[in-house]
């Protein structure tokens, strides 16, 4: 049984997205019942910091040791900042995937698209 | 729906990830996950359940003389107990399936085929055995194989009481924990060990025992994707990637499983031909990045001419970085790009296997 924690919110290409202190700024991840499923990741390919992107584009790649995975842009907005240490170690996205390694910050250009994300209990019933 | 092997329970059972490969359910890792399975053949000993392959047994008097005709090294030539890796190759020089061919007798040989070739293997068999001179038994659903990989294998075999000591491509009848197998010392890891052919009967029994008498040495079953990507560190093909029926042995790398003396066999005249003038050749690729190069990315020449593609690529786990294989055009030089997502990305090109002990990260 994968973990999926109360306090995020979640899209159905399994990401986690958080508020931060700082106004229309989001942090955001992937979620254990995806790291689960890729396998021990070897690498992430991440849009670099000041990148505009839109909801659902593709905006990065996860890769694991038989496959490659998309990363999907949970929101728009601009990217403010990325977990470097996590491109050069990815290993945490296993074991951590909601703390250690969470990807990019994003600012938002509409926090209304917030509201198209998923609770913690809708996302309950994509994971399986 | 899939066919189960008589340990897919245990499994099961023991949270394994599993997935339909050529028909059977398989598992492909463990809890533990890949990287670490792929650690530990390289250091202590993982247990494999490779039962998928197709094992059958070829008995009669011209047996050599008639399997001679569809494979590419001479079977004459191996010694009685001792197996020998070849390929069968169609009438365009192309390979059918690779295969490993273990002598046990004067007229009997058993073949381990890959799962997903087994029926149009046997297909090939029975056409050059047009006489019905051979006795041919497929025993996939009888025998389960155990392939037991590692530096520590060896130890292990002796604590089960195996008193001899056996190189590589040995082949033996052997009683094991109480149950009568046949070990091969073969495997596609690099790795010291052997494969077990064990009837279905007592593989669970010994598969147990295997992990039990193993504990000392941190024995761990392991899953396909682990075995492919041991495989792939040592370079080793894998058929319906690297090697299909429209890639010669020549053209794969593979001249070494092929007997140019032998006096004829199917595919032959097409080998001799691109012994002599080859329209594709080989490439090993590695880099110091992480990102992979996968199969069917293409591959760029020194002038950024699209010259060929990667037939298998992965992040190497011994090593630390990423290694890839692939087919080029003969004439293409180096160094080559490889097309990631939109990028050309460099690569030096590297012989095999990728990975050597002394290298290790």
């Amino acid at each position: 049984m994968s973990e999926i924690r109360s306090e995020l919110l979640y899209t159905k290409e399994h990401e986690w997205i958080q508020k931060t202190d700082a106004a229309k700024v989001v942090r955001m991840g992937i979620t254990d019942f995806a790291q689960s499923a890729l396998g021990d990741v070897t690498y992430i390919e991440l849009p670099e910091v000041g990148t505009e992107i839109t909801q659902n584009e593709v905006i990065g790649n996860i890769e694991s040791v038989k496959s490659v995975s998309d990363l999907f842009a949970p929101l728009s907005g601009k990217v403010t900042a990325r977990n470097e240490a996590i491109l050069d170690d990815p290993a945490p996205l296993n074991s951590s995937p909601y703390d250690d390694a969470w990807l990019l910050e994003i600012e938002l250009s509409n926090e209304s698209d917030m509201e198209s994300l998923l609770g913690p209990e809708a996302y309950e019933s994509v994971a399986q | 729906m899939l066919k189960q092997t008589a340990l897919t329970s245990w499994h099961l059972e023991n949270n394994a990830k599993m997935l339909g490969f050529a028909g059977y359910n398989m598992p492909i890792q463990y809890s533990g996950g890949v990287i670490k399975e792929h650690e530990t053949v390289r250091k202590n000993i993982g247990l494999f359940d490779v039962s998928h392959m197709g094992l059958v047994r070829v008995e009669g008097e011209n047996s050599a003389q008639l399997l001679n005709k569809i494979v590419t090294k001479d079977i004459k030539k191996i010694p009685l107990n001792r197996a020998a890796y070849t390929m069968m190759c169609n009438a365009e020089g192309g390979i059918i399936d690779d295969l490993i061919v273990y002598r046990s007798g004067d007229t009997e040989f058993y073949l381990v085929l890959n799962a997903g070739n087994k029926d149009s293997d046997l297909t090939h068999i029975l056409a050059a055995d047009e006489n019905h001179q051979l006795r041919i038994s497929t025993l996939f659903d009888e025998v389960c194989i155990l392939a037991l990989q590692g530096p520590k294998a060896p130890q292990l075999l002796r604590d089960l009481g195996l008193k001899t000591e056996h190189k590589a491509f040995d082949f033996i009848s052997q009683e094991l924990a109480g149950v009568p197998t046949q070990i091969a010392f073969t495997g596609y890891t690099g790795e010291a060990g052997c494969e077990i052919f064990v009837g279905k009967q007592y593989a669970l029994g010994l598969w147990k025992t295997l992990l039990e008498v193993g504990a000392p040495y941190d024995i761990q079953a392991c899953g396909l994707a682990a075995r492919d990507s041991l495989r792939l560190e040592m370079g080793y093909s894998l058929h319906g990637q690297d090697i299909t029926p429209k890639i010669s042995p020549v053209e794969a790398g593979l001249k070494w499983a092929v007997d140019f003396k032998k006096e004829n066999f199917l595919g032959k005249s097409i080998l001799d031909e691109h012994k002599v003038n080859p329209p594709r050749k080989w490439v090993g690729l590695k880099n110091n990045s992480k990102q992979a190069p996968r199969t069917g990315m293409a591959i760029f020449d020194n002038a950024d001419k699209a010259v060929g593609e990667i037939t298998s690529g992965t992040f190497a786990p011994s090593l630390g970085h990423a290694i890839g294989m692939g087919l080029v055009a003969a004439n293409a030089e180096g160094p080559f790009t490889v097309e990631i997502r939109n990028k050309k990305v460099p690569f030096e090109t590297t012989k095999r296997p990728f990975y050597k002990k002394e290298e290790s990260k």
